[in-house]
Order: C-alpha cells, then structure tokens, then sequence
C-alpha cells in the first residue's frame, strides 16, 4: 500500500479508537474527558486523560491492561477493527480490539484519573 | 521484564502449535484404523477430485480413513502455514484451524483450497502487505471450495484446470476485502463473519456463473451406522483437550468461570484475553455439548456431524461458552420441534442445530431469552438460504446467522434499555 492509503487507514483506525476510549472513560463514571491528537511523521499519537469513579477503578485497571496486550496479532485486526467504537455496549472484548489496533500503548491509572498514551503506525 | 513476558508468549506459541500438530496426528492415526489397506489411497484421491457440494460426506465418496486422512492432512497444511508466517497462536488460530480440519469432513480438500489461497495470497501482494494479515480471512474463505470442484468435474478437459484456478483465485481475492465490511452488518454477533461474505460472494459468482450457463447443483450425501470408532475418537480428543487445560493450569472452577463472564462478541479471543488453559477445558466441554446433543437425537456420527463438532470446539477459543451457546441451541431445535416441515434429525437441520451456536454472542450480550429467539430464527431462515449460492458455500449457517442478526440486532437494541452511565 502506498504512504497515502497507510495515512487515511491509520485516520480511520483512529476515529474507531477515540469513539471506543471515551465511551469507556465516561462509562467508568468520568466527567471530563480530554483527547489529543498529534500528527507525528511515523504515525498518530492519541493521549486520552480523564477522571473516574473510584467504583470503577477495576474496570479501568482491566482497560489499562487490555490496551497493551503481550501478544499482538495482525490478522485479527485486519477483519475485525471497523467493530471498534460506534455502539452503545462497549465491553471487555471491544477494548481488547483496540488493544490489537494500536501499535504501542502505555496507561497510567492514578487515584481518580487515568492517562492513556496510543499511537498507531502510518 | 518484557524478556519474561516475551519467552512466555513463544511457550504458549510453541505449545499451542504442537496441540495443533498433535491432533493432525491423532486423526492420521485414526485413519489408519479406520482404512488400513490400500483403498485409504484411492478414496483419498477420490475425495481430491470428487464433488462437494451442500451436504456431501467424504466417508460415502472415499471411505471413513480416507475421510480422516483428508482432515489430518488439511489441518497439518494450515498450522504449517500460520506457524510460517509467524503469526502469534491466539483463540482466532483455534478457530481457524478446527474450521479447517471440521470442514475438511465437509467439503474442503487440498485441491479445491489452493486456487483459494492463491487468490489471497495475490490480494496481499495486491495491498502490498503481508500475507499474514490476511491469511485467516483466506483459509475461512476457502468455504467456497465446492465452486472450484464443481468446475473441475463439470468443465470440458481444455477448460476445467484454468477455470478451476480462475475461479479459486477470484474467490480469494475478493473474500478478505469483502469480510471486513461484514462484520459491519452484524456488528460480531456472528462468529461466522466470513460465512456472511463468502454467501455474497458466492452469491455473485454463482449469478454470474449461471449468465454464462454454469448452473450449480448439489446431490446430498451422509452416511450413517459408521461404528463407534468416530465416537471413540472424538471423545478421546475432548477428554485431552480438558485434561491438557488442566494440566497447564486450569485446576479450579473459578479459573474456568472467568470464561463464561464474556459475552463472545467478537472480537473475544479467549487465549489472548485469559490465557489458553481455561480455553482448552472450555473446548472440550463445548464440543462435548454438541456430542451430548446428538448422543439425544440418536444420530450417530459421521463427516458432517463432526465437522459440526469441531466447529464448535474450535469457536469455543473465539466466543463460544456452554452459557451462550445452550439458549441458541435450545431456539434451533424448538423451531425445528414446532415446525411441521421440518425433522429434528434431518441432515441440514441437524447441522444448523449445531452450527447456530455462531450465533451465541446475542445470547452471551443480551441475555438468554434473545439467544433463544435468535436459534429459532436462524433454523427457520437456514432453509432457504443454500440456494442463493447454489449450496457452494460451505458456511451456509454463517451466512444464514449473518442475515438472522441483520434481522435481530436492529429491534433487539430499539427494546433494549440504554446501557446506565
């Protein structure tokens, strides 16, 4: 695939991962969610910070850990990524996608609040 | 760290592939005994150049052995291939693997698979991608293999090997890049995602096909009174299965439980999320279900019926749990109860009884009493599905239980409670 075509699939990807991470944040209870998006040369970067509710706090650890799977498997990505975000019932499996999707990740879940760090290869 | 986490992965890997390899084994050796002269040869090649189209047995075209040989033969070939590419053994590999060694009791064979797998393989150089990303679409894809038999055996000699490679090659090709808009329209409450594309797929080509006088039909074959050898060997290969998870790590109830907390929507690769311990008692109990359930029809085993099984093992990696898949079930054979025209033991139903369990995510999401709605649907619209492509779609109910959720999943969320914030 040439440059151009990596750039537009990386956007997409993207678009799916945002709408998948925020439903989850403010499903975990949280009231302020802030993305941002750089544009970098090799690929996009995603921070997601948000606050949540202590309740919650298994769910949110469980997230952290299902967005930096030890195993990263290409071809189920391949069919499976446009399931990411757009409905209403996020779940384990949904983020465990999005864990597939990205190409690196890092979490740092605090009291309260939570810092995502994903980026995705052009 | 990232050392030990690293080498624990490549254990899993090299683990997972030998079970894969071992089973190969364990159906090679059945086959030995099932054929133990020369005739396993000959029905082998028999069932390379033969038909197999919806529903034909491979027992009736080349004998119990030569059946089996096919089947340890087909599953050997891909899990060289996955371990090739050096794709990581996840629940998806499961999946993959059981579907083509179960299906290669229902069709599929080394012959009528390549051209397919040509047809991918072109399709990633196409993308200008690894072959790797697409090579599970590409083996599920090789569902639509009855096409390139049946233009093996229905062309004259100048015509059939090029057509036949033709044809394999287009299904290939088209087969991944359709799937990935699939999952879409069912939004992966079908496991059988590739069932759906490979029916409109097959659709196509089988519309076009006929334009061009090529009119597909099939003749239905299924033995029956095969002995116990099949039933010896299925149950042997779940009981090692459950005792393989237990002995890497599986020893409690609760370590099993955490299994059945998912909803089995795709994308739930059990192995990746809680390791493949649980996964391969949850295998075995599934597949022993689906035994459990034909042990009850009084139906005895045969080519079709276990590739039902191992479809159901296989999936039981990837979504599938005696939570989610006992409602869908108990919703196929209700319908097939109460409807007057259709018997519970007739070969198709008996296959959609089992192979609806693709449709066990509505009742894992959902609850019970929707995955009991969803079976029932599905055995009513199965039957009048195979026609669109001829009966060349091997994944019929998964393309069958692609339009039950088309139908579904819309009125289930518009009577459904918004999820609580």
């Amino acid at each position: 695939m040439n440059q151009q075509k990596h750039i537009h699939l990386a956007r997409r990807k993207m678009s799916h991962v945002i709408d998948e991470l925020y439903t989850a944040l403010l499903l975990a209870g949280g009231k302020r969610v802030t993305l941002e998006i750089t544009k970098e040369p090799e690929g996009l970067r995603l921070v997601a910070r948000g606050g949540f509710d202590e309740a919650h706090r298994r769910q949110v650890e469980r997230m952290a850990e299902m967005l930096q799977p030890a195993v990263r498997n290409p071809a189920l990505v391949e069919e499976f990524w446009e399931l990411a975000g757009g409905d209403q019932y996020t779940s384990d499996s949904e983020l465990a996608l999005v864990g597939q999707m990205v190409d690196r990740a890092s979490a740092a879940v605090g009291e309260g609040q939570v810092e995502l760090d994903l980026f995705i290869a052009f | 760290m990232a050392d030990t986490v690293q080498d624990g992965v490549r254990k899993t890997n090299d683990r997972m592939y030998a079970v894969m390899l071992g089973i190969a084994a364990l159906l090679a050796v059945f086959a030995a005994v099932a054929q133990p002269d020369g005739s396993i040869l000959t029905g082998f090649w028999a069932i390379q150049m033969g038909e197999c189209g919806l529903i034909t047995d491979p027992i009736v075209t080349g004998g119990m052995g030569a059946a089996l040989l096919n089947a340890s033969l087909m599953l050997l070939a891909s899990t060289i291939l996955l371990r090739r590419l050096r794709l990581p053994f996840t629940g998806m590999s499961f999946a993959c693997l059981f579907m083509m060694a179960g299906f290669a009791l229902l069709g599929k064979n080394l012959v009528n698979t390549l051209p397919i797998l040509l047809g991918g393989w072109l399709y990633a150089r196409f993308r200008r991608e690894p072959f790797a990303k697409y090579v599970y679409t590409t083996l599920f894809g090789t569902c639509l293999s009855p096409m390139v038999s049946y233009l093996l055996n229905h062309l004259g000699p100048g015509a059939r090997w090029g057509a036949m490679l033709l044809c394999g090659a287009v299904i290939g090709f088209l087969v991944p890049a359709v799937s990935a808009y699939t999952v879409r329209i069912h939004q992966g409450y079908n496991l059988y995602n590739v069932g759906v594309s490979a029916g409109f797929v097959g659709l196509g080509l089988a519309s076009v096909l006929k334009g061009f006088g090529v009119e597909f039909t099939t003749e239905t074959t299924w033995s029956q009174d095969n002995g116990p050898l099949l039933d010896v060997m299925m149950w042997l290969l779940l009981a090692l299965l459950v005792a393989l998870g237990i002995l890497l790590g599986c020893r409690s109830v609760g370590g099993y439980r955490r299994i059945l907390r998912h909803s089995g929507r795709s994308v739930a690769d059990f192995v990746a999320l809680d390791g493949p311990a649980a996964v391969l008692v949850n295998m075995g109990l599934v597949g022993m279900i689906g035994l459990v359930y034909l042990r009850i029809a009084g139906v005895g085993l045969n080519g079709p019926l276990i590739c039902c099984v191992f479809a159901m093992v296989g999936f039981a990696a990837f979504g599938k749990h005696p939570r989610n898949v006992l409602p869908v079930m108990a919703g196929a054979v209700l319908c097939a109860l109460v409807m007057g025209d259709i018997s519970p033991t007739a070969p198709g139903v008996l296959l959609a009884t089992m192979l609806c369990t693709g449709l066990s995510p509505i009742a894992g999401q959902f609850g019970w009493y929707w995955g009991v709605a969803a079976g029932f649907l599905h055995m009513a619209i199965v039957q009048h599905t195979s026609f669109l492509h001829g009966g060349m779609n091997l994944y019929n109910n998964g393309f069958a239980a692609g339009l039950t959720c088309v139908l579904m999943i819309p009125i289930i969320e518009a009577v459904r409670p918004e999820p609580k914030e």
